[in-house]
């Protein structure tokens, strides 16, 4: 049996792998995230010095040993609607419920240790957030080709990277994400790092990420999955060479998307970069530059 | 032009130009267009992919020049061609086509005196792995009767229905957009033998198409229509035509009385739906016989630039005896690179 964690919206390639399981008689079972605490049962068992687990998918039951694989393709968010209003006071209330979601999450956990016993494609609980620059570390360890990049906080060592690496960015050293406030987005946002900006500063300042600008062939897009890569270029119109009149470009006229053979050494690097964090598949992203490097 | 002095130009790998006998065809199979092109230029794409812009000049001479220039400015126009340093690392598509079922679509015919029973058909064909379904009604019917088939399908694999129906007056516009807005599965609805002629009638949010025709679709023989409207344009169809038959490859019919067959045009039954399961009429020894019939195996069609976009017909042939013969309801000559009827003018 292989089992899937999936998420129920929006999720058209677990459906078409299913398909493919489907037609090559592999049995499998998916669970959607957001059944995790409610349809789905189970029971985490270690007592008499055994650990067992006992799954009920829609009244069929599996042990550990019914499990051949999981492919835990991610996660959704969770129907469990907490209410604590009962309680009168907020703080009190607000406790129990970060409580609750903390006894849920460590539920979770160790139903997925568990069941990582078993080969999975992604281990559930691996750490998939490893900050930017730790996962730059990763790859140049691995030999891969990362931008010239500096976390630095004051005005001399900007001016002296400005300096080597003229048009260089600025940007967020976080994963930050994009967030609303009464419906308006705002977005942490990449800056071309000018003379007038440099002038303004002081001599001493809050920390700050400094990347060399890359001109770009095309981006790449790697598949990575057991050892492969499977790899596509992307032609984002900006950077399509042609003479054409940007205006005329619309959804009609989507990037162009081909078919990419990485260099043997690059795809060696890809495959030692993932082993040392601990994924055996997962997408990357690389920047083909018109001088030819390809740049993680 | 900086780029062309240094760097190579390359077709992107989805613009696939296809040599007819008077002129060619670049098929953007990315993004669902087609171009004609004269042969000339299909020479250069074949030849000299992954080449400088000098060496082709050098070959063809300075006196070509601005032809060739003309012809660079138009797969830049259109993109589909980029200039790079390493042409090697940008490989063809993988030409493979493959489908996780052993049938990709099913025609269900039916008229007055059909007794079918949908939720057998329907639930044998999604064990086949069968996700797209055509209803042809040359009788009339009731919502409520198309609803009540519709119900069948339900928790199976099927994903898209098409269907064709005889007009009555229950059947009109409001009735027909709010039942397709409620039943999303449909993805085409022809209603026939109509009082008017629409093409307009929109499902609001969704790309469900619904059209009224005056035409009467009284039995089978109203397929094997080829026409430039019919042509597709995408990948899996493109790499599936220049493999197997574009239209009988994973397919499977039950027609008005219940016998199986590959189309329901095709002579060749293989039991009835009553005593026969789909499965084993599929796995008869002559069932398939047809699919494998492509389009460089088909005598005219071999020599025409439209061979891997356009549907292809086995049931009604030129040559009725001759089972490579073109099909017999084309019109298009592919060595004058004319239609004989008015109806197609080149989409492109
Ligand atoms: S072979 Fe011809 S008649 Fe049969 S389904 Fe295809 S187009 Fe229609
Ligand atoms: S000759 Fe007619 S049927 Fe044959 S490929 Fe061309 S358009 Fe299609």
């Amino acid at each position: 049996m292989i089992f899937i964690f999936s998420t129920e919206d929006m999720e058209v390639t677990t459906c078409e792998v299913m398909d493919w399981l489907y037609t090559l008689q592999a049995d499998c079972r998916r669970i959607n995230g957001e059944d995790f605490f409610t349809d789905f049962t189970w029971t985490y068992d270690i007592s008499d010095n055994k650990e067992h687990l006992y799954l009920n998918v829609n009244g069929e039951q599996f042990t550990l040993d019914n499990i051949k694989a999981l492919w835990y393709r991610r996660t959704g968010g969770s129907r469990i609607k907490p209410d604590f209003t009962k309680i009168q006071d907020e703080k009190l209330s607000r406790k129990m419920e970060e409580y609750m979601w903390s006894e849920l999450k460590a539920s979770r956990t160790a139903f997925f240790n568990s069941i990582s016993r078993k080969p999975c494609l992604t281990y559930p609980n691996a750490n998939h957030n490893v900050d930017k620059q730790e996962m730059l570390y990763y790859a140049i360890q691995s030999g891969l080709t990362v931008p010239q990049t500096i976390i630095a906080s004051s005005k001399a060592e900007l001016v002296n990277f400005y300096n080597k690496y003229p048009g260089c960015i600025i940007k967020a050293i976080a994963n930050s994400e994009v967030f609303e406030i009464d419906n308006k987005p705002y977005f942490p946002y990449t800056e071309m790092v000018s003379q007038e900006f440099i002038n303004t500063l002081p001599d001493r300042f809050f920390s700050f990420l400094l990347q060399e600008h890359l001109t770009k062939e095309c981006e790449i897009r790697t598949f990575y999955l057991d050892g492969e890569c499977y790899s596509m270029a992307i032609f984002s119109q900006k950077d399509a060479q042609t003479q054409v009149d940007f205006r005329r470009y619309n959804k009609v006229k989507p990037n162009r998307n081909v078919p990419y053979k990485l260099p043997e050494d690059i795809e060696k690097q890809i495959k030692d970069f993932m082993q040392s964090v601990n994924l055996n598949t997962g997408s990357l992203d690389i920047i083909k530059t018109t001088d030819g490097r390809h740049v993680f | 032009m900086n780029q062309k002095s240094i760097n190579k130009f390359k077709l992107f790998s989805n613009c696939i130009p296809v040599k007819g006998s008077r002129r060619s065809l670049i098929c953007d199979v990315q993004r669902g267009e087609m171009k004609l092109i004269p042969n000339g230029l299909y020479e250069i794409l074949s030849d000299y992919n992954g080449k400088t812009y000098d060496e082709i000049i050098e070959d063809y001479g300075e006196d070509n020049k601005p032809t060739i220039d003309e012809y660079f400015e138009f797969l830049e126009e259109n993109e589909f061609i980029f200039w790079t340093p390493d042409p090697e690392n940008f490989p063809d598509i993988n030409p493979e086509w493959d489908y996780p079922g052993s049938i990709t679509n099913a025609i269900i015919d039916s008229n007055e005196n059909s007794t079918h029973d949908y939720a057998v058909i329907f639930q044998q064909l999604s064990d086949l792995g069968c996700k797209a379904v055509q209803l042809r009604f040359y009788n009339t019917c009731s919502l409520e009767q198309i609803e009540a088939i519709l119900k069948t399908a339900e928790n199976t694999r099927i994903q898209h229905i098409d269907f064709f129906i005889k007009y009555n007056d229950t059947l009109n516009k409001e009735a027909v957009q709010k039942f397709c807005t409620d039943n999303l599965i449909i993805q085409f609805m022809c209603i026939h033998s109509a009082t008017t002629n629409d093409d307009k009638v929109e499902i609001e949010n969704y790309s469900t198409r619904v059209l009224y025709t005056t035409e009467a679709v009284a039995d089978h023989t109203h397929c094997g229509i080829i026409a430039s409207e019919y042509f597709v344009v995408n990948i899996p169809s493109f790499l599936e035509a220049k493999q197997y038959n574009s239209c009988l490859n994973r397919k499977i019919s039950v027609d008005i009385n219940g016998d199986i067959r590959n189309c329901p045009s095709l002579p060749k039954t293989y039991g009835n739906i009553t005593t026969t399961s789909l499965h084993s009429a599929l796995v008869q020894k002559d069932f398939k016989d047809l699919w494998e019939i492509n389009k460089d195996q088909i005598e005219i069609c071999k020599d025409c630039e439209f061979r891997f976009v356009c549907t292809d017909c086995r049931a009604f042939l030129k040559e009725p005896n001759d089972k490579f013969s073109k099909p017999g309801k084309c019109t298009y000559d592919p060595y004058t690179a004319t239609w004989a009827d008015n109806a197609n003018i080149d989409a492109t």
